[in-house]
């Protein structure tokens, strides 16, 4: 078979389809959550909500959705730059700058989620 | 530098219009595309005023008549007259369709008939076809078993591996589906198009083919499956009333499975 693009490195498109349903419906259980979480933290002062994140279970799941959440966008925003946005203009480039952008958000996130944690 | 405008030789200008007989009664008018590599011109809209009561009842009736009796230079492609051979898919009233499958009275006011979009045009309604027909190739669209028939005998299928592909084996390969994709707009060298897809999974859904892995394989990459978005255009606009976005699904989910 031969129709392979030469213009493209060989990524697998089914791993990248089948982890974006799986993050998709995995972030939409965590909305649940989040909206939850949200609900719970409105009526908590600075303090009372830095104290409820830091209790494990919350710190985890709160992680967790950070996780997988940024990791969703990351495969989303690459599909819109493969779609729209041209290989002369750049494409691999700004494929790799969308992955370590949310690469460093996730990351920064978890980090503040420990902080959290380990601070109260 | 973002354009803001098409350029000149996309920028449609007003043609020629020609009247109906004197008499005639039920007249329709035919704004065609007409565009030619030869004389420099943009290209242009002509209106044929065409007289129903003397015109078979299809739109690629009307553009015989009008090449016979009025303007022998319109190009269009043709064949069968009966939506077998594809080769007279084109735009009629928006919709990508074949001209021989579209009746005229099915289109309220003026008949608009353009080529297939986002396709470069050879000369006024045809497209160049070029690189589907490559992109056709390349999914090579034959069996290939790794034993030879029995001598004498044909390779059989059970009927319900012969249902398989049902709503498949039909397509004539117009190509209205992919031109009507826009992902395929975007992404046509790379992204296989429909059209092509349902080809490839005619193939891989053939219990005759031990080839299926192969096949799958072939597919895996970033563009030439995955660039569907499931817009379903192509089934809305298949003048043979097929699924080519189910049959994309069917692909997917053989991936899934291999």
């Amino acid at each position: 078979m031969a129709h392979q693009s030469a213009r493209h490195p060989r990524e697998s498109g089914y791993g990248h389809w089948r982890w974006q349903r799986i993050s998709a419906v995995i972030t939409l259980i965590l909305m649940v959550y989040f909206t939850y979480l949200m609900a719970s933290l409105g009526p908590l002062n600075y303090q009372e909500a830095r104290s409820f994140v830091a209790t494990p279970h919350q710190g985890i799941a709160l992680g967790f959705l950070l996780s997988v959440g940024l990791f969703h966008a990351t495969l989303g925003v690459q599909m819109i730059i493969e779609d729209y946005i041209p290989l002369a203009s750049g494409r691999l480039m700004l494929v790799m700058v969308a992955r370590a952008v949310f690469t460093v958000a996730s990351l920064a996130g978890l980090v503040a989620v420990g902080l959290i944690m380990g601070s109260v | 530098m973002a354009e803001f405008r098409l350029p000149k030789n996309s920028r449609m200008t007003d043609g020629k219009v020609h009247k109906a007989l004197a008499g005639a009664s039920n007249v329709k008018t035919f704004k065609i595309y007409r565009w030619s590599p030869d004389d420099g011109a943009q290209p242009r809209i002509d209106a044929f005023d065409i007289d129903l009561d003397d015109c078979g009842p299809m739109v690629l009736d009307a553009l015989i008549k009008i090449k016979n009796e009025i303007d022998s230079s319109l190009t269009f492609r043709r064949s069968c007259r009966e939506g077998i051979c594809g080769s007279c898919s084109m735009n009629i009233d928006g919709t990508n369709t074949l001209a021989c499958l579209k009746g005229i009275k099915d289109v309220k006011g003026d008949v608009n008939i353009y080529p297939l979009p986002h396709m470069p045009v050879v000369k006024d309604l045809v497209p160049d076809l070029s690189n589907a027909y490559r992109q056709l190739t390349s999914i090579e669209p034959w069996l290939k078993a790794d034993n030879s028939a029995p001598k004498g005998e044909e390779r059989r299928q059970s009927p319900v591996e012969r249902e398989k592909l049902d709503g498949l084996w039909e397509c004539v390969l117009c190509f209205s589906c992919s031109t009507a994709c826009p992902s395929y707009w975007w992404n046509g060298d790379d992204y296989l198009g429909p059209a092509v897809l349902l080809q490839a999974y005619r193939w891989i859904s053939d219990s005759r083919d031990d080839q299926k892995r192969e096949r799958l394989d072939a597919l895996d990459d970033s563009f030439s499956l995955y660039r569907c978005h499931t817009i379903m255009n192509c089934a809305k606009t298949c003048p043979k009333g097929l699924n080519p976005g189910k049959a994309i699904a069917g692909i997917k989910s053989e991936m899934g499975q291999r």
